[in-house]
Order: C-alpha cells, then structure tokens, then sequence
C-alpha cells in the first residue's frame, strides 16, 4: 500500500449553517500531483485550509506528513508550502529581498540564502529578474514567484490553490513543466482547479468533490473504469456507424474483442479505447449541486 | 564573518517592513512636513518671547528669569507639537500594519510561516515605533534651543521625550489591535483616530460632565479620566511648579486643572501660604529682589544647563519655589518668590502621571494581547 502524505478523515467544516467540507475521506499518496476537481462552492479552498492550518475543522481530522494541522501547525508548516489562490506580494522590495525575508521567516540561516533564493529563482525561471521590484512582475511572474516562496523551507507537500488561474497559455505549459520537476524531486502536489483538461496532463490522482463531499477519488482511469464498468472501446465503421462497447478487465479482452469484430467481417474503420476524460467523469460524476 | 553576521537576527518583519517604509515616496516628506511645522513652531515661540520687554532688557543685558521663561515655553510649545504630531502620524503609519497585509493577500503567507503572532506583531510594533523615533531624533536640535535660552532642565527633557514616545508606544499598540480587528485598513484608520480624539478631547469633556454636579462647589472629583489623556500626563510631567511663565504655554491649563482637581486648592495656591524659609533657592540672578535672594539659603543646586532654571526638578520637603507676579518690581516688572505646598497632581496617593503610564501600559498590554490572538492559526472562525 502507497505511503500517505495527506490524509483526512470524516473531515467537516461547518460555518453557521453551512457545511463547507462535510465527512471528507481522503488520501493522497507520496510523490503524486493530485488534483482536487469540484464546481465552485465544492470545498476545496475550505479543504486546503484545513491542510494548511488556517482553520480548525469542525469534526474529524487531518494529517499532512504525519503532523495533525489543528494540533501540530508548526510541524505542518515545516512540511507544507501553500500557494493560495489570490497571489500577494509586497510593494518597495526586490525578488530576491521577497524570497529572503520568507527564508528568514521560515528561520533558514542566513548564510544558506543567497544559493537557495538562487535555485529557487532558477526553477521557476525568474533568475533574470532577481533585482527587479516584485510589483513590477507580470501576473504569470508574480504566480511563479508565489509558487518559489511556497518552496522557500523545501517542504515535502505542496497545497496549490489554482495555481493556473489568470495565466496565459504560454505560462500554463510552463507551470505544467514545473510541476513534473517538483514532482520528479520527489514533492507531493496537491492543486485545484477549474481547468480539468489542464489537470488531466498534469495529475496522477485525483479527487471529484460537490457541496463539501468526495465523490470519486484515485488515478482518473481507475475512477472511470468504476463508474462505467470497465474500459469504452469506440468502433466506427465504413459509413460512419460508431459501435461502443464497455470492456472489463485486461488488455487480452481488447484484443478478444477486436478479433470478434473482424471475424463479424465488420468493416472497421477506426477501434479505439475512448479514455475516461476528466470533463467527461466530472459531468458523469456531479449533479451541479449548489449550497 | 563580519560584524553584522555575527549579530542576532534581527526580526524579519521589522527588517522588511523598514526596508519598505524606507524605500516609499512619503516618508522624507513626512519627516520635512513634521520638522518644518516644528521649526514653525520653534520660530514664532522665539520670536514672541524677543518681542517681550523682558527676554532683553537693563540696557542690553538678559533678564534670566524671563529668558528662562521663554526657554520653558520654547520647549513646551515644541513638546506639545511633538506629541500633537505623534497623535497624527502614529495611527497613520499603524493602521494598514494587519488589515494592509490583509487587503494585500499576503497575511496568509506570513502567517504560514514559523514566525510565532507575537513576533510579527513585535515587528509591525517596532516598524512604526523605528519611524517615530526617528522623528524624535530628528527633532532633537531643536530642542537644544531651550536649552540655550535656558529654563529647562536636561531631566525635563527626557522626561517629555519619554511621554512623548510612551504616547507612540500606546497609540501603536491600539492601533495595531484597530489593524488587527477589522478588515479594511480605511476602518482601522477611522477607528484609530476616533480613539485618539477620545483620549486627548473625550477625556476632557467626560471631566467636564464630571463637574457638573457639584455646581461649583465642593470638592472637585478625582480626574481619573485624565490619567488617559496624553497631554494631561505630560503637562503634569514637564510643568514644573513655576507659576512664572511669561508666556502662554500649551501645557498650563492642563496644569492647573490636575493641580486644582487633585485636592481642589485653587484658594491656596493663589492665596500663597508663608514663605518657608529654609527652602532651596535654585535661582537667583541678579535682577532678582535683593529681598527675595535674602531670603533664600543656599543650597546644592542642579547643574543647570545654558542660563536656565531647574524648576521642574525641584521636588524635595514639603514646599517649592514658584515665582509670581505682583509682589515686588524689578525694572517694571514684578515678581516675587514664594513656597507652595506639594500641589502635585496625584491620584489614589500616587503621581499623576505615574498612574497614566500605568493606564497606558495595561492597555497596551491588553491591546497587543487582542492582536496576538486574532492573528494566531488556526483560526476556528473566519
């Protein structure tokens, strides 16, 4: 069984009579760039603050690298970088000066600064732009300068609320390219967003939520596969007839399949496997609910 | 390693924040604006106290008891601007310390950090205070021209500098919790001001109603109020027991209502009870009645700075000095030397401003301790 980095248990937030977050099970394995999907309203910013210690749950409990955030924040906060979803930097300050006042509030030695806010510049590309004002950055800039402070103390798990919200198309590969080498370092990512075709490149697990309740949860296959009963396998024929099948099990059923047609004598065009995609189990999945 | 590795860190939060105020367009204009209304100030005080018959006169020569007078009021006039400026820009500078970082998005990343609520509200704290201090500091030759009129003593001064700054420290503190507790910086700034109109104008006026039952008659009640008005505290500070002025001074109403309010002794101060005889002279020019420098025994004085006057620091036995007008004529004017009994304004048993400091520090205290509070995580309420 996968180690967990991130687990919840029946975790509820309630505010007055809403409930934000109601009995959330969840856990998201060590070194995957999982993707929370909900409509707005869900539950995830309420579930990434709970994470990240800014709130208290109402009811269950949370674990981010083994430290509970309601009763252990400071051990979190040695494990976790947040990147809220709303960028804030500050006026009158270089980008390195932003990134050394962080390692200083993260009580990193002051010797170590200097080739720590060089790496970081470096991963996220802004190396050029060490000296320049932060408020003088473009918002794709600014996300990624956000995206360096959150990893300023290198912390195990990285909680990334929209990170590719306002970003242009160019700055979205960028990010995507950037989180494979988080990644491949051996980080845990945790992201929302509303962009699921973004998330399907980028995510190795996820998790659908709606009105503050998990609905799917794991690798977007295998959520698929459960929903659906199996693989969908298109078949379209000469004249434009689209054959679907739902296929269970392994690869050799694919095959029993495909052979089954041709021995049929069916003229085929084109079989393929129709992948469970994201917007596709996301609408499948939720009913739109509001609260 | 040089020196200033060596040193402890210094708390982030201060470091930035004096980087940042350092770097914005507004603070060498604040500090222009604040010396130059000082410097305003310092100006048409002097000038006042030369226009006077006194300041120079008996052909040329200085009249030390009315160059002492216009040092004393210099000063005063300069403190009380000093603190009537440190009103204004104290809320100013402190009111965006939370709610700007709030309004910015950045609290969040602050707050997830390892610096404990205490030590950035300790940052934003010192931030403002670093800049009020260097606006004491910047104004500190000026005060050096009392001193060089004479009439105030080097206690005296620090003594105002300390209410001046303990002022600061109050009013950051309140202000800070204003930051702290509500959302907008723009509401923080309203709410901060209002607090301090309620401290400085509020207080009298709540004093005021205080009197109103009596009717002018009876014993006044204590002015407890009062103990939360800077400007009382710091009257009864640097007032010193002269009733000799020579000029208008800023600080003397507020005075003479601790004074009258403590132990309602308005009929004994003016009446002026029998000069004691054995009490310290600290001064005794040579314009002063021979008849009043008879009187007078010698005593250890304190070093007096420039050609001025320790009034303010006399404080031993049961009586002092005060000077008044009407006894004696010295060159057209008159003057005479007389004890008071000990009409400090006290409170409970305990000096005026002793209590006010106290006051001020229990809600300093009790302010920073909201503002710790609100911004510790986890929140279990937004």
């Amino acid at each position: 069984m996968t180690e967990a980095a991130v687990r919840t248990v029946a975790l509820t937030k309630r505010y007055g009579s809403l409930t934000a977050v109601d009995g959330l099970d969840l856990e998201i394995p060590k070194g995957s760039v999982f993707g929370l999907i909900g409509p707005n309203g869900a539950g995830k910013s309420t579930t990434f603050a709970i994470l990240a210690s800014i709130v208290s749950p109402t009811a269950g409990r949370a674990e981010v690298a083994g430290f509970d955030p309601s009763s252990d924040a400071r051990s979190v906060r040695r494990h976790l970088g947040y990147m809220p979803d709303v960028l804030g930097v500050y006026d009158n300050l270089r980008v390195d000066e932003y990134l050394e006042f962080f390692a200083a509030a993260h009580e990193l030695r002051r010797s170590s600064w200097t080739g720590l806010v060089d790496g970081l510049l470096e991963l996220v590309g802004l190396e050029v732009k060490r000296e320049a004002m932060v408020e003088s950055l473009s918002r794709g800039m600014k996300q990624r300068l956000a995206l360096a402070r959150a990893l300023v103390h290198d912390p195990d798990v990285l909680v990334l609320d929209e990170p590719a919200s306002g970003l242009d198309p160019r700055a979205r590969v960028e990010l995507r390219t950037l989180l494979g080498e988080l990644r491949a370092m051996g980080k845990t990512v945790v992201i929302s967003s509303h962009i699921l075709t973004e998330m399907e490149e980028m995510c190795s697990h996820v998790a659908i939520m709606e009105a503050g309740r998990l609905l799917a949860s794991g690798e977007p296959a295998e959520i698929g596969d459960r929903l659906r009963g199996g693989h969908q396998v298109v078949v379209r024929l000469a004249g434009g007839e689209v054959l679907r099948y739902t296929v269970t099990g392994e690869e050799a059923q694919r095959d029993l399949l495909h052979r089954l047609i041709v021995d049929e004598g069916l003229p085929v065009v084109e079989f393929r496997e129709e992948g469970a995609g994201l917007e596709q189990l996301f609408m499948d999945v939720t009913e739109g609910t509001l609260q | 390693m040089t020196v200033f590795t060596a040193l402890p860190p210094l708390n982030p939060v201060l470091a930035r924040e004096l980087k940042q105020r350092m770097r914005g367009r507004h603070v060498w204009l604040v500090v222009t604006l604040y010396l130059v209304i000082l410097v305003l100030i310092l100006r048409w005080v002097y000038d006042a106290a030369s226009r006077d018959s006194q300041f120079d006169q008996f052909n040329g020569g200085v009249n030390l008891l009315a160059s002492a007078a216009a040092g004393r009021a210099i000063f005063q006039w300069l403190l009380f601007f000093m603190l009537l400026l440190v009103c204004f820009i104290v809320p100013g500078l402190t009111a965006g310390a939370i709610s700007g970082e709030r309004e910015r998005q950045t609290l969040i990343a602050l707050q997830l950090t390892l610096l404990r609520p205490r030590s950035i509200v300790a940052g934003k704290l010192l931030a403002s205070l670093a800049f009020v201090v260097l606006l004491i500091v910047a104004s500190l030759p000026l005060l050096t021209v009392p001193f060089l009129v004479g009439g105030v003593a080097l206690s005296e001064v620090l003594k105002g500098l300390v209410m001046v700054l303990a002022t600061a420290v109050t009013l950051a503190c309140l202000t800070l919790a204003c930051s702290a507790l509500l959302r907008r910086t723009q509401a923080a700034t309203v709410v901060a001001y209002g607090l301090v109109l309620a401290m400085v104008l509020g207080t009298l006026i709540v004093y005021g109603a205080q009197q109103v039952p009596r009717r002018g008659v009876g014993p006044r009640p204590d002015p407890w109020i009062l103990a939360l008005n800077p400007f009382a505290a710091t009257a009864d500070v640097v007032q010193g027991r002269t009733q000799f002025e020579g000029f208008t001074t800023p600080f003397g109403p507020l005075r003479d209502l601790l004074r009258l309010s403590a132990e309602d002794r308005f009929s004994e101060v003016f009446a002026g009870p029998t000069v004691a005889e054995d009490l310290p002279l600290r001064v005794a020019p040579a314009q002063v009645p021979a008849t009043a420098v008879a009187r007078a025994v010698p005593a250890p004085a304190t070093t007096i700075p420039g050609l001025g006057t320790d009034f303010g620091s006399s404080s031993s036995g049961s009586g002092g000095f005060f000077i008044d007008s009407g006894n004696s004529s010295v060159g057209g004017q008159s003057f005479a030397v007389g004890a008071l009994p000990d009409d400090r304004a006290r409170l409970g048993g305990v000096r005026f401003w002793v209590v006010a400091l106290w006051t001020w520090l229990a809600l300093a205290v009790a302010a920073v301790v909201l503002t710790v509070r609100r911004i510790s995580l986890p929140a279990t309420r937004e």
